[in-house]
């Protein structure tokens, strides 16, 4: 039997919502993020943003919560403390409320009152703009790139396709063993380890971990000749790109900003500036229709690539 | 007298089928509690886990719980759970003693923390080891007295025949 487009969004309510869920009948495909807060409408973004006539209240709220969490809810302590669970299909569902403390000054939402369902889409092909800047021709190696945006401009799904490009081969390119470093799940759309949106045929992916466990992992077992990582932005995160900058793989990733120079200024990163880890920057941007594009700057902030449209190509 | 001892023979039987189904369900507590603890598996995976590994008609009722589970229909596993065990009394498979503990363990399932869950479980195990204890030895004293009258009756039937 056929499964309705609109049934990926039901599996996300228990069975007493869904009748009103049924009644709008979203194109599932079309939907961005769903937020549910605790006593006021519910919000759905796809393209604009649609306010719903459903009020969830406090219970609702947390048995919306145990459903999502498969009625296995100390199954995602670990997840819960960090402010997300991953659901089926690389769906990231920020969770949060009031907040109690747990162990080694970590905090754990004790009454989950505010649920951003972010749902993942890939876009095949979008990064086929980009990838002749960040390939280093002449031998034969991505060069390493940080991708800059907002959030909700796209960085990910960017990341996502370039990695697949790498890792199949694209035009003269050949393919290359790719180590994904994904803690969240977001990148490779990972549900228990297994990786659901395509990420190339040579890509390893760790999938939970911090990102210096997972980079000595593929390092020292993988074999990558890139390794791609999420939203860097802590010292720990820099000092986990140089070492794989230092082991001679290639990195390429991603950081929240608006600019270069929101980056430069960020004292946790600043080191891989002054290293010039990174070759090239690609900065993401969206114009008033919400169409998304990328500029490519050198290592100097020279601007290679004006803003280009990225799209996904037929 | 055959008829007599075979009546003796089929309540024995009924009353070590009550004892079968408390140790299965011992064992499928001991399976969840261990996976909780070791692996901190969701419970849709622990069923699908553990379903081979027991006798029916408890390999398949964990099966349908986690395959329904994994379709996402909706309904929380306490009412999965409440079906199934309905479906299973129904079916006879389950004697009502055994049924009754089956849905206690239903009930107890859903905790937030590994700990709470953990002990809510272990204490309908406590609960079953001591339930196993006792049916055991009445189930040998039974049994016992059960055959002696049977075959006693059977004879009694023959001489009053004679």
């Amino acid at each position: 039997m056929a499964v309705l487009k609109s049934d990926k969004l039901l599996s996300f309510f228990p069975e007493n919502m869904r009748a009103e869920w049924e009644r709008y009948g979203f194109d599932f495909n079309e939907v961005r993020e769903v937020r549910l807060r605790v006593n006021q409408p519910v919000r759905v973004l796809c393209g604009k943003e649609i306010r719903l006539s459903m009020v969830y209240g406090e219970r609702d709220m947390e048995e919306i919560f145990r459903y999502l969490c498969h009625d296995s809810v100390y199954a995602y302590e670990e997840e819960r403390k960090q402010g997300y669970i991953m659901a089926d299909g690389g769906h990231r569902i920020g969770i949060t409320g009031e907040l109690a403390a747990a162990e080694n000054g970590r905090y754990i939402a004790k009454y989950i009152r505010y649920i951003n369902i972010r749902f993942a889409h890939e876009h095949k092909r979008i990064a086929e703009g980009i990838i002749d800047y960040i390939y280093d021709a002449e031998n034969g190696r991505p060069l390493n790139t940080l991708i800059i945006s907002p959030p909700g401009l796209g960085k990910t799904t960017l990341l996502r396709d370039t990695i697949r490009l790498l890792s199949n081969g694209y035009k003269g390119f050949g393919g290359c063993n790719v180590g994904v470093v994904d803690e969240r799940g977001e990148i490779a759309g990972a549900y228990r380890g297994s990786a659901l949106l395509d990420c190339g045929e040579r890509t390893d992916i760790i999938t939970g971990g911090d990102k210096r466990q997972g980079i000595s992992i593929l390092v020292r077992t993988f074999a990558p000749r890139v390794i791609a990582i999420d939203e860097i932005g802590g010292e720990p995160d820099a000092q986990a790109i140089f070492y794989a900058g230092v082991s001679g793989c290639g990195v390429i990733a991603t950081a929240h900003g608006g600019s270069l120079e929101d980056i430069r200024k960020k004292r946790e990163l600043g080191g891989l500036f002054e290293k010039d880890i990174f070759k090239r920057f690609i900065l993401l941007s969206a114009d008033n229709a919400l169409a998304r594009c990328a500029s490519i700057y050198d290592e100097r902030g020279n601007e290679l690539c004006g803003r280009k449209l990225l799209r996904e190509y037929a | 007298m055959t008829g007599a001892f075979g009546f003796g023979y089929a309540l024995c039987q009924e009353m070590n089928n009550v004892l079968f189904n408390f140790k299965e369900q011992k064992r499928m507590l001991l399976y969840i509690i261990n996976e909780i603890s070791f692996m901190h598996k969701p419970m849709e995976e622990i069923f699908y886990s553990f379903g081979g590994r027991l006798k029916e008609p408890y390999a398949s009722f964990a099966l349908r719980i986690a395959e329904q589970m994994a379709s996402r229909n909706g309904r929380t596993l306490c009412e999965i759970w409440h079906d199934e065990a309905r479906l299973l009394q129904k079916s006879k498979e389950c004697p009502k003693a055994a049924a009754a503990m089956l849905f206690r363990i239903g009930e107890s399932l859903g905790y937030d923390g590994d700990k709470m869950q953990i002990d809510a479980l272990r204490l309908i195990d406590a609960e079953l080891s001591e339930e196993i204890e006792n049916r055991t030895r009445e189930n040998e004293d039974k049994c016992k007295l059960v055959r002696t009258l049977s075959v006693l009756a059977g004879l009694f039937c023959v001489v009053l025949l004679i």
